[in-house]
């Protein structure tokens, strides 16, 4: 692989032990994945921020290269946390080690504000802005939305890759390799958070490389169709390891090209088999992360109604750090939903549901309409999932 | 297949080895939601080998899938002694890829398909892998 000057001295160790170690890591995958050099990014962003899913000897590792100097280069920003950072648990050494590992990322420079899986919301990168992204559903919405060229990184790579500036050039950073191959044709409208996540949760299980998606979306407001799409993209990254899907009429014109074969006709009926028909009092919205104007959108009267003849007495909302910022308008919300609705909501800022321990929380079963959610709640969270229409 | 060997060109070697261990063959996974990181156990029915344990395995895979946070699993699984002797991909996967490096375990992508349907499931085997080739051979 070509390195520049800069790149080789940071190899060789000349600025210290942490950078020649991220940099092997960085320059080992690459190579692995056929670059031929390194590229500057702009913005990193880490998963694997959970205790839960990380473990001690993820702590240790994050411990570790903090204590040791390790700092970011760009900026970057990092996942949300196990509601083990909420303080929800009762066992006081999960809060504890769960902020150890939060405190790491901050101390190598990962912005305070952020905790989020949707870190668009917080730097909306441009078309063509090289990424070094970990988080599925983050990269694929950056890749397919916004035209930014992101691989799916590892949450170490991500991470590596913020302490270097620079990522491997290779597979989405070209757009030769933005290549659609596979024609799906959606034969129903895309109507509700709900149909856009099991949609992309099939899309996601039969393609086999790039899709080129056409279909008909009817959402109400910009906010309801970013959050169709956000779903249903965030579903395929959960089902498949798809880095990006050209979106008709959405993907950027000129960040990918098209080499069709095969078309795949989706009708509503072979959704039928993921969706998980069971009873919760319990909802969870956020996953990905909902804003506060998105949350107050689904929290309108009309859709309140419908949830509460379904039955729902509780909603667990995450969204990203940022929004513990705007406490009062958080307060506000609460309380109207108790008063006229008798609906307990629940507002996280900076966590995450599925990467939590929710059976520790005594919840058996969660209704959402998010796809990825009810892909990872079953194994992950350890709570049967249940569709809710939303 | 039994006490034969394939050998393959042209495949792309993590690093220079030989491991031996049990076939567990999936056809796609996700070391995060698929595997349960205490015991190594596959936890996933829609993924193949239900139930089976990957410590010590040589895991052959046609495509991974999901979580980004994966190569932690795998690495706190190699700290714990309950990760794979090998890796094997058809499909390169950056999230494995970097697992498999701070591993330091044997790892190959860019497996053919074909290859990966021929090879017998849960018989032992023996993983050599020299620059860019490897020799499988099952005992």
């Amino acid at each position: 692989m070509y390195l520049s000057g800069i790149e080789e001295k940071m190899l060789n160790g000349e600025y210290g032990e942490v950078i020649e170690k991220a940099m092997k890591v960085i320059v080992k995958v690459g190579e692995t994945l056929g670059a031929e050099r390194l590229v500057e990014i702009s913005h990193a962003h880490v998963s694997g921020v959970s205790y839960f899913n990380i473990g001690d000897e993820g702590l240790e590792l994050l411990e570790d290269l903090s204590n040791r100097g390790a700092r970011v280069l760009v900026y970057t920003s990092a996942n949300p946390y196990s509601f083990a950072g909420s303080a929800l648990y009762k066992d006081s050494s999960l809060l504890e080690k769960q902020m150890r590992i939060v405190k790491s990322l901050i101390k190598m420079g990962v912005d305070p504000n952020s905790f989020t899986c949707t870190p668009y919301k917080l730097r909306k990168p441009g078309i063509g802005e090289h990424l070094a992204w970990a988080e599925s559903s983050a990269v694929i919405y950056a890749n397919s939305v916004l035209g930014a060229r992101t691989n799916r990184e590892s949450g170490l790579t991500a991470l590596m890759a913020a302490l270097v500036g620079r990522t491997y050039y290779a597979d989405m950073h070209k757009i030769e390799n933005r290549k659609a191959c596979e024609e799906v044709v959606v034969l129903f409208d895309i109507n509700s958070i709900l149909i856009a996540s099991l949609l992309g949760l099939y899309i996601g299980k039969v393609a086999q490389c790039i899709p080129y998606i056409r279909a008909r979306y009817r959402a109400e407001s910009e906010l309801i169709f970013d959050l169709m799409v956000r779903n249903m993209l965030a579903s395929i990254s959960a089902t498949s390891d798809l880095p990006m899907a050209v979106l008709e009429g959405v993907t950027p014109q000129h960040t990918y090209v098209i080499e069709r074969s095969e078309i795949i006709s989706v009708n509503l009926k072979e959704l039928e088999d993921m969706d998980l028909k069971c009873y919760s009092d319990t909802m969870l919205i956020g996953c990905p992360h909902v804003t506060l104007d998105e949350l107050k959108l689904l929290l309108m009267d009309r859709h309140l109604d419908l949830l509460k003849k379904q039955g729902i007495q509780r909603i667990i909302v995450t969204v990203p750090k940022y929004i513990e910022k705007r406490d009062n308008e958080v307060n506000a919300l609460i309380q109207r939903m108790r008063e006229k609705y008798s609906i307990e909501v629940q507002i996280l800022p900076g966590g995450c549901a599925v990467v939590s321990n929710l059976r520790f929380l005594n919840f058996m079963t969660i209704a959402t309409p998010h796809g990825k959610a009810l892909h990872y709640l079953q194994n992950l969270a350890g709570v049967k999932p249940c569709t809710i229409h939303v | 297949m039994y006490n034969s060997c394939i050998r393959l060109e042209n495949v792309v070697t993590l690093k220079e080895g030989v491991a031996s261990g049990q076939i567990v063959k999936v056809s796609t996974l996700s070391f995060l939601g698929d595997v349960d990181r205490q015991s190594g156990r596959i936890i996933s029915q829609d993924v193949g080998n239900y139930g089976r344990v990957i410590k010590d395995a040589i895991l052959i895979t046609k495509r991974f899938r999901g979580s980004t946070v994966g190569v932690y699993v795998l690495y706190s699984m190699c700290k714990r002694g309950l990760a794979p002797k090998a890796i094997l991909m058809c499909r390169p996967d950056p999230v494995v890829i970097s697992g498999i490096i701070l591993c330091d375990i044997l790892g190959v992508s860019n497996i053919p398909e074909n290859v990966y349907e021929k090879v017998p499931d849960g018989v032992n085997a023996i993983l050599k892998c020299d620059k860019n080739a490897i020799e499988l051979c099952f005992t």
